[in-house]
């Protein structure tokens, strides 16, 4: 790692922990409320379920819940990551007018943040998994799913939100579609129903196209045990995220000062 | 000494509506995925609702010169500086830089109001890539020349805006670039402290190539070595300061004269300007050290009442004042005009003006402010205030103490 690379992730995870302190400083709550709205998401999931459907067994009426929150929980996250990472040059825009500082490490920083909020999120869901008693993912290549789904989850927001960073910060339109896409998205992801495993279905291709479909079903698979059904569009879309991810990052010296030209004071 | 910074045929223009910028911002973007580089002739064209804000500027900075950047408010001055510290795009030309580039732009930038100033400058530390023992030390070397005492452990929300430029201040000018841009940075907190960021800037431009931009003469012809006058985008001049900055003036006489002042009931009084016994005709010089009267016509005015004589810079700051309350003046019974020599024009070289105001005779009320009679002088410009009185000057062996 050379030394502009060594200097960007130390200033990146620096402004990452300054992030996160502030956000534990300015609210009562800290970080705990990036779990509440699962928690309450699963709760009433759970509800519902037991109103409508008295027939499921035990076990899969577990199963559904842990999906539901695990589900709301990971897409919560990726939304997350996707509004922030689009909103970077807009929020930082006075850091990057006023001082001589690259882009990469608020790119970074983001990230970092991204991945603790992911690292609680991941906590709490095996929390979960051991208070409805589900047994985790039992072998060590579902375990590798589980990171590679795990990862592409982050990369894949990381990548949209940054292909859409200048964008969003020159026309507030790209926000509100971001805002506009999130029950669709949650809607169309195998997050209160089992991902279909029928290959001809239309659905199954709609999983295909959708970055957080195959990362749900993957890390249901691997927590069942079972192969992985989505396992190509999962590759797919992490090597799409790589490569989105390091040309938008490239783009953004010669982006910025077009877009802060436009954005005013 | 060497070639730190060249500019080469630079031009910005920008948009005069939302929507055209807007598009213009896309096609930017859309070109940046083509990778153009700037100066390509696509960027040469102006579009209906464009303009240059900039426009051919060429120049080049070594090591040691200061550069003041001057010209009236949107003359591109801020335009240049930010596209050579790469905060803007240029739309033609380039930018060549040979070294560190450091800019007291925009000095508070980044600070969150809910982090302390300490959390702050250590954040602006880590910024500036600065770690371990660099980064304590820098930290102490703020605090220390922000002087916040105590509130240096406080959030920055509860600073005054005074305590917010110090911070922005200290935090910022703890550097050693090759090229420094300076834009109007010497109106920090009170005069102590500005005495010490003076202090501060000159230890930075010891070393480096600095460009300057500030309203006030006397930084820039303190500070500079060497001027840029900017019009409408354009270099009018580039060369000696003095000259730049007489420049300067002589635009800012030229909208002074043509431009619209305020006045009230201006009508009221007529004024001529005496220069050496003779009225000012149009066009006429004034020497330095000739002598000013002005006539001024108050038979439209009551009797008894008082008469400020003001004489204003280009930049419309009164340098002087002449009250008729102040010399004990007998009125006639039906009085015309009333002559008041005002001296000598010992002035530095630029432009002038002399406006009437009139009040009642206690001077609560007021009854007219006349219209402005402007004249410029000429002579040699020695730096320093507008106002150059001569003295007498005496050596003398021994004096009383």
């Amino acid at each position: 790692m050379n030394v502009f690379w060594l200097s960007a992730v130390r200033t990146g995870w620096a402004i990452a922990l300054s992030a996160i302190r502030l956000q534990s400083r300015k609210h009562l709550l800290g970080y705990s409320w990036e779990i509440l709205t699962p928690v309450l998401y699963a709760v009433c999931f759970l509800v519902v379920k037991r109103g409508l459907s008295d027939q499921s067994s035990g076990a899969d009426h577990l199963v559904d819940v842990l999906r539901a929150f695990m589900g709301i929980t990971l897409l919560q996250f990726w939304f997350r990551l996707l509004q922030d990472m689009s909103g970077l040059i807009r929020t930082r825009r006075s850091l990057l007018r006023g001082l001589n500082v690259s882009e990469q490490p608020l790119v970074l920083a983001v990230l970092f943040e991204a991945l603790f909020g992911l690292c609680l999120r991941v906590v709490t869901v095996l929390a979960a998994m051991l208070f409805l008693g589900l047994l985790f993912p039992p072998d060590g290549v579902s375990w590798l799913w589980v990171l590679l789904s795990l990862l592409s989850v982050a990369l894949s927001a990381a990548a949209l939100g940054l292909s859409l960073a200048p964008w969003a910060a020159l026309y507030p339109d790209v926000n509100k579609a971001i805002g506009s896409f999130n029950l669709p998205l949650v809607l169309l992801s195998p997050v209160f129903y089992p991902a279909t495993q029928n290959a001809d279905s239309l659905l199954y291709w709609v999983n295909c196209i959708n970055p957080a479909a195959p990362v749900l079903a993957t890390l249901m698979d691997a927590i069942a045990g079972r192969p992985p059904t989505y396992q190509v569009a999962l590759v797919v879309w992490t090597l799409v995220a790589v490569v989105l991810l390091v040309l938008s990052a490239r783009q953004l010296k010669a982006q910025v000062p077009i877009v802060l030209e436009r954005l005013g004071a | 000494m060497d070639l730190l910074l060249t500019v080469d045929n630079a031009g910005k223009k920008y948009s005069r509506d939302f929507k055209s910028s807007l598009r213009s911002g896309a096609r930017g973007l859309m070109r940046s995925y083509l990778r153009e580089r700037s100066g390509e002739t696509k960027g040469a064209t102006l579009d209906v609702q464009e303009f240059w804000a900039i426009r051919d500027v060429s120049f080049e900075l070594r090591r040691g010169e200061v550069l003041g950047i001057l010209g009236q408010n949107g003359a591109g001055k801020s335009t240049l500086l930010k596209c050579i510290a790469g905060k803007l795009k240029l739309d033609t030309g380039r930018v060549e830089l040979n070294g560190r580039i450091g800019h007291l732009l925009e000095m508070s930038a980044g600070f969150e109001p809910a982090l302390t100033g300490r959390e702050n400058v250590r954040m602006r530390g880590r910024l500036m890539n600065l770690v371990g023992k660099e980064l304590d030390h820098y930290v102490e070397e703020v605090a220390d020349f922000a002087e916040l005492d105590e509130f240096f452990d406080s959030p920055v929300q509860f600073y005054s805006s005074g305590m917010r430029s110090r911070l922005g201040f200290s935090a910022s000018s703890v550097m050693k670039p090759d090229v420094l841009i300076l834009d109007e940075v010497l109106a920090v907190g009170d005069l102590s402290f500005r005495l010490k960021c003076y202090q501060r800037i000159n230890e930075m431009t010891r070393e480096a190539a600095v460009l300057f931009v500030s309203h006030s003469l006397g930084q820039v012809s303190r500070m500079c070595n060497r001027g840029i006058f900017l019009q409408k985008g354009r270099v009018i001049h580039d060369g000696n300061i003095q000259q730049a900055i007489a420049l300067y003036q002589e635009r800012l006489g030229d909208i002074n004269e043509n431009g619209k002042r305020h006045t009230l009931n201006a009508e009221l009084v007529d004024l001529v300007l005496y220069v050496s016994n003779s009225p000012l005709r149009e066009g006429q010089r004034v020497s330095y050290g000739e002598q000013l009267a002005l006539a001024i016509n108050i038979s439209r005015l009551p009797k008894g009442i008082q008469v400020r004589i003001l004489l204003k810079e280009v930049t419309s700051n009164v340098l002087m004042e002449w009250n008729s309350t102040r010399s004990d003046i007998e009125w006639p019974a039906d009085p015309g005009w009333l002559m008041a020599d005002i001296g000598n024009a010992e002035f530095n070289p630029g432009a002038y003006s002399l406006s009437v105001l009139i009040s009642s005779s206690d001077g609560l009320d007021q009854l007219c402010l006349s219209d402005s009679v402007s004249f410029r002088v000429t002579g040699e410009l020695f730096l320093g205030s507008a106002l150059q009185r001569l003295a007498r000057w005496t050596f003398l062996d021994k004096v009383e103490e």
